[in-house]
C-alpha cells in the first residue's frame, strides 16, 4: 500500500501548510501542564494524523490514540486513559493523548464522549491533540473555541505532483507528466488520494486516464455538484447533480446558503430562493430528531424543486462565504472583547451578560465615552485588558456616531 | 451608573409594588421561616432590587459574603449551577447569627425543564442552610413542581407617574435640566421598564440637557431597538442591509438567536403595521424551527426575506386599496 510505505518519515519530508506544521512543532515543545489542546483541522489526506506521530516521536513522547474506529463513550475513554491520568509517571513516559477525528464522534453511541473530552482538557497532565475534517458542526466550534487551532488547507498541485513524481521514480513504473498532472488535479489538495490513485492507475497513458478518470466521476464534489446545479438546464437536471453529489444534507443546504446569499439575484429571487433552503433545513432538522431516515429520500428533489424555480441560471456560483468581510474582522477583533467586559459588568449592574450587551452597553458607553478618563477607570475597575479598552472605545465612536 | 446610584437599598424606599412590600415586610418579622421566594413580573420594575433589599436586611453586614448571584442564562449547564450551589451551600458559620444565606437565581424561567427538575431537588437538599429567590419574566416558564416550594410574588409595570416622578427625582438630585414632556417620552420609550428609562435619561443628560430632541437621539441606542430597525428594513426590502445588522448582532455582539426574535416581536408590535397578524405568525414559525433546532442563520435569513415579502405585500394592498376608494 503506497500511502502507508510513502508516509512521511519526518516533518521535513511533508509538504504543504508549511506554517501549522511548524506552529504545532512548536506548541507541543511549549507545551506546559494548564496549555490549552491542540486542534488541527483540514481536509482529509493534508497530513494530520501523520503529522501529530512525526512530533511527537521527535520529540520523544508516546502517543495514547483514540480515533473514530474505537467506541469513545465516557466509560471507554475514561478506562483507556485513566491509568495514564491517575499514576503519571507509572511508566516513566511523556504521553501525548491524541483523539483523531473528533468529528466522528456520535452524540447517540458515544455518549458522553464530547463531554469527557472537554473535561479532559481542563484536567490533562498530558498534552492534548484532536484532529478534524470540518469546522461547522456543533462539537467542533465548541472545541475551538477552547483550542489552539492549526488549519490544514488543500495541498498546492506543484507540491503534489513532485511528490507523486519522486514516488512514481523510486516504485519504477511508467507514468507521464501530463497523466499525474491530471491524476493531482483530480485529488484535489488530497495527497493521500492521490497516491491511492497512482497506484492504481500507474502505467496508464494521459489519454486513457482521462477517459478513466470522467468514467468514473459519476459522484460529483460538493463544489462540483453545486455548480452544475446552479448551472441546470431542467429541474431533473438540477434534481440529478444535487443527488450525485458526495456530500450530507446539511452541506448542501449550507454551502447552497452561502452561494445564493452572494449571488447576483433580485430581491424577489432572493426572497424565494431563501424560503425554499429555510424549508429544505428545517425538513433535515426534523429527520435528525424523529429519525426517521426514509424521510431523505425526498430531500434532494424538495431543494432542487424549490430553488431551480428561484433562481434564475447562472447567477449563482459556489461561494462558501457566510459574511462579508468587514464585518468578519469586526467578529474577530471586538467580540471578545465585549464579551468580557459585559461579562465583569453584570456582577456590578446586577443582569445577566446578555441582557448587558443588547440593552444597557450602548449606553453605558455612551455616558462613558463623554470623557476618556472614565472610560479608563472603569476599564481598570472591571479589571479588564488594556486590549478591551481600545474595543469599548471604538464602540463607543461608533454609538455616538449613531446619536 | 445612575441605575446602580439609585437602586433602593430598603423596601420602604420602592417605588410602588407596596402589596409585595408589605407581605414581604411582615414575612421578614420572622426570617427563619421565610421559604424560597419567586419573583415574577416584566423587566426593571423592582424584582432584583428587592431581593437584595431582603438579602441586605437579614444577612446585615454579611449580606456580600452570603449571597450567591447566578444568572440562569450566563451559567450555562445545570452543572456549573449545580456545583457553585453546592460549595456555597455546604455549612452555615453559626458565629455570624445569620439564619442562612441565599441565592438569588435571575432569569430562572431561561432554564431547561431538566435544568429546572435537577434544581429541585438541590433546593430541597440544600434548604436547611440556603434560601432561594428565583426570579423571572413570566412564572410560566417554571415547572409546577418549583412553583409549588416557592412563595410567589407578582410585579407590575410601574405606572407613568410612579416613573416620571422617580426621574425627575434623580434630575433634581444630579442638577440636570428636564422638561416634562422628555420625561413622558422616556417612559413611553421605556414601557414601565424603570431602568432603561434610568439608562435613556442618564444618557440624554451626557448630551446636556433631557430634552425631548435628546431624548430622541438616544431612544435608537439599544441592541433591542437595533433589531427593530432590522425588522424595518426587512419590511421595506432592504434585504442585503437587514441581513448585515443581523449577522453584526449575531457574531459581533452575541445576541443569541432567540432573543432576536424576542425582541423581533416585541419591536413588531410598536411598528403600527397594517398586516401585522402575518407578520406575528411568520415570527412564531420560524421561532418553532430554532427551537427544534434548525440552522440559525439559515433560518433567520429566511425569516428577513420572508418579511421582505409580507412587507411588499402590505404597500401594494395599502397602495391598491387607495387606487380602488
Ligand atoms: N502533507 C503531506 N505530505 C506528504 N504526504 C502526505 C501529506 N499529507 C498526507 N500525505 C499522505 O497521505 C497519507 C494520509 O495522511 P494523513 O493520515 O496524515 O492525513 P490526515 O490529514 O490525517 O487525513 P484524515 O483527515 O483523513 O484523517 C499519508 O500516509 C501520506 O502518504
Ligand atoms: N420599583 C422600583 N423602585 C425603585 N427603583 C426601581 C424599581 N424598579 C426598578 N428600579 C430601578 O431600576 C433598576 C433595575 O431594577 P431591577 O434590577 O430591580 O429590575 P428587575 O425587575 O430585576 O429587572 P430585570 O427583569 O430586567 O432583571 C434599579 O437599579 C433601580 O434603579
Ligand atoms: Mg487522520
Ligand atoms: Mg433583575
Amino acid at each position: 500500500m503506497w500511502v502507508e510505505k510513502y508516509r512521511p518519515k519526518s516533518v521535513e519530508d511533508m509538504v504543504g501548510n508549511e506554517d501549522s506544521r511548524i506552529g504545532f512543532l512548536n506548541w507541543l515543545k511549549e507545551w506546559r501542564m494548564g496549555s490549552k489542546p491542540a486542534l488541527l483541522i483540514g481536509a482529509p489526506g493534508t497530513g494530520k494524523t501523520t503529522l501529530v506521530h512525526l512530533t511527537a516521536n521527535r520529540l520523544g513522547l508516546n502517543i495514547i490514540e483514540l480515533n473514530a474506529s474505537d467506541v469513545r463513550t465516557k466509560e471507554r475513554m475514561e478506562r483507556k486513559l485513566g491509568p495514564m491520568l491517575d499514576s503519571q509517571g507509572l511508566f516513566n513516559e511523556r504521553p501525548l493523548i491524541f483523539l483523531d477525528e473528533v468529528d466522528g464522534m456520535y452524540d447517540r453511541q458515544d455518549r458522553g464522549g464530547v463531554e469527557f473530552v472537554e473535561e479532559l482538557m481542563e484536567r490533562s497532565p498530558a498534552p492534548i491533540v484532536m484532529a478534524a475534517n470540518v469546522e461547522d458542526d456543533k462539537k467542533i466550534t465548541k472545541l475551538i473555541r477552547k483550542s489552539r487551532v492549526f488549519r490544514f488547507r488543500r495541498l498546492p498541485p506543484r507540491f503534489m505532483e513532485i511528490y507523486i513524481e519522486d514516488i512514481i521514480k523510486k516504485e519504477k513504473v511508467r507514468f507521464g507528466k501530463e497523466a499525474i498532472r491530471i491524476l493531482v488535479k483530480e485529488a484535489k489538495g488530497d495527497m493521500r488520494a492521490a497516491i491511492n490513485s497512482a497506484q492504481s492507475l500507474a502505467g496508464l497513458s494521459a489519454e486513457e486516464l482521462r477517459s478513466v478518470i470522467s468514467s468514473r466521476d459519476q459522484s460529483y464534489s460538493l463544489r462540483e455538484g453545486l455548480e452544475s446545479f446552479f448551472n441546470a438546464k431542467s429541474k431533473e437536471k438540477a434534481y440529478e447533480a444535487l443527488r450525485s453529489c458526495d456530500a450530507t444534507p446539511r452541506d448542501k443546504v449550507r454551502l447552497a446558503y452561502t452561494s445564493i446569499i452572494n449571488g447576483n439575484l433580485s430581491n424577489d429571487e432572493l426572497i424565494e430562493a431563501l424560503e425554499g433552503l429555510g424549508d429544505a433545513d428545517e425538513i433535515i432538522r426534523r429527520i435528525e430528531r424523529t429519525q426517521e431516515w426514509r424521510i431523505l429520500r425526498y430531500f434532494d428533489r424538495v431543494l432542487a424543486y424549490s430553488l431551480f424555480k428561484a433562481l434564475p441560471k447562472g447567477r449563482v456560483s459556489y461561494n462558501e462565504d457566510d459574511m462579508p468581510w468587514d464585518l468578519k474582522l469586526r467578529m474577530w477583533n471586538e467580540s471578545r472583547a465585549l464579551r468580557d467586559a459585559s461579562k465583569s459588568l453584570s456582577k456590578f449592574l446586577h443582569a445577566s451578560s446578555r441582557e448587558i450587551m443588547s440593552v444597557f452597553m450602548s449606553y453605558l458607553l455612551f455616558i462613558l465615552s463623554k470623557d476618556k478618563e472614565s472610560m479608563e477607570r472603569f476599564v481598570t475597575l472591571l479589571g479588564l485588558e488594556g486590549s478591551v479598552l481600545k474595543v469599548l472605545m471604538k464602540e463607543a465612536d461608533r454609538v455616538v456616531s449613531r446619536v | 451608573m445612575w441605575t446602580e446610584k439609585y437602586r433602593p437599598l430598603r423596601l420602604e424606599d420602592l417605588v410602588n409594588q407596596r402589596d409585595i412590600v408589605e407581605r414581604l415586610k411582615s414575612m421578614l418579622n420572622s426570617p427563619n421561616e421565610m421559604p424560597h421566594l419567586l419573583f415574577a413580573g416584566p423587566p426593571g420594575t423592582g424584582k432584583t432590587t428587592v431581593a437584595l433589599c431582603i438579602a441586605r436586611s437579614i444577612l446585615r453586614d454579611y449580606w456580600r459574603d452570603y449571597t450567591l448571584e447566578l444568572n440562569a442564562s450566563d451559567e450555562r449547564g445545570i452543572n456549573t449551577v449545580r456545583d457553585r450551589v453546592k460549595t456555597f451551600a455546604r455549612y452555615i458559620d453559626k458565629r455570624t447569627g445569620i439564619p442562612f444565606r441565599i441565592i438569588i437565581l435571575d432569569e430562572a424561567d431561561e432554564m431547561t425543564g431538566d435544568a429546572q427538575t435537577a434544581l429541585r431537588r438541590i433546593m430541597e437538599e440544600s434548604s436547611r442552610i440556603c434560601r432561594f429567590i428565583l426570579i423571572c419574566n413570566y412564572s410560566s416558564g417554571i415547572i409546577e413542581p418549583i412553583q409549588s416550594r416557592c412563595a410567589i410574588f407578582r410585579f407590575s409595570r410601574l405606572e407613568k407617574e410612579d416613573i416620571v416622578n422617580y426621574l425627575k427625582k434623580i434630575c433634581e438630585h444630579e442638577k440636570v435640566k428636564y422638561s416634562d414632556k422628555a420625561l413622558s417620552l422616556i417612559h413611553e420609550l421605556a414601557e414601565g421598564d424603570l431602568r432603561l428609562a434610568i439608562n435613556i435619561l442618564q444618557s440624554s443628560s451626557a448630551l446636556g440637557e433631557v430634552s425631548v430632541e435628546n431624548v430622541k437621539k438616544i431612544s435608537g441606542m439599544s441592541g433591542k431597538a437595533k433589531v427593530g430597525e432590522m425588522v424595518n428594513m426587512a419590511l421595506e426590502g432592504r434585504f442585503k442591509e437587514a441581513r448585515e445588522r443581523l449577522l453584526e448582532l449575531m457574531r459581533v455582539y452575541g445576541m443569541s438567536e432567540r432573543d432576536v426574535i424576542k425582541y423581533a416581536n416585541e419591536e413588531v408590535f410598536k411598528l403600527n403595521l397594517p398586516n401585522l397578524d402575518e407578520v406575528a405568525e411568520a415570527l412564531a414559525r420560524y421561532d418553532y424551527r430554532l427551537i427544534v433546532g434548525a440552522h440559525p442563520d439559515i433560518q433567520l435569513t429566511a425569516m428577513i426575506a420572508e418579511l421582505g415579502r409580507i412587507g411588499k405585500g402590505a404597500s401594494t394592498s395599502t397602495t391598491k386599496k387607495k387606487e380602488s376608494s
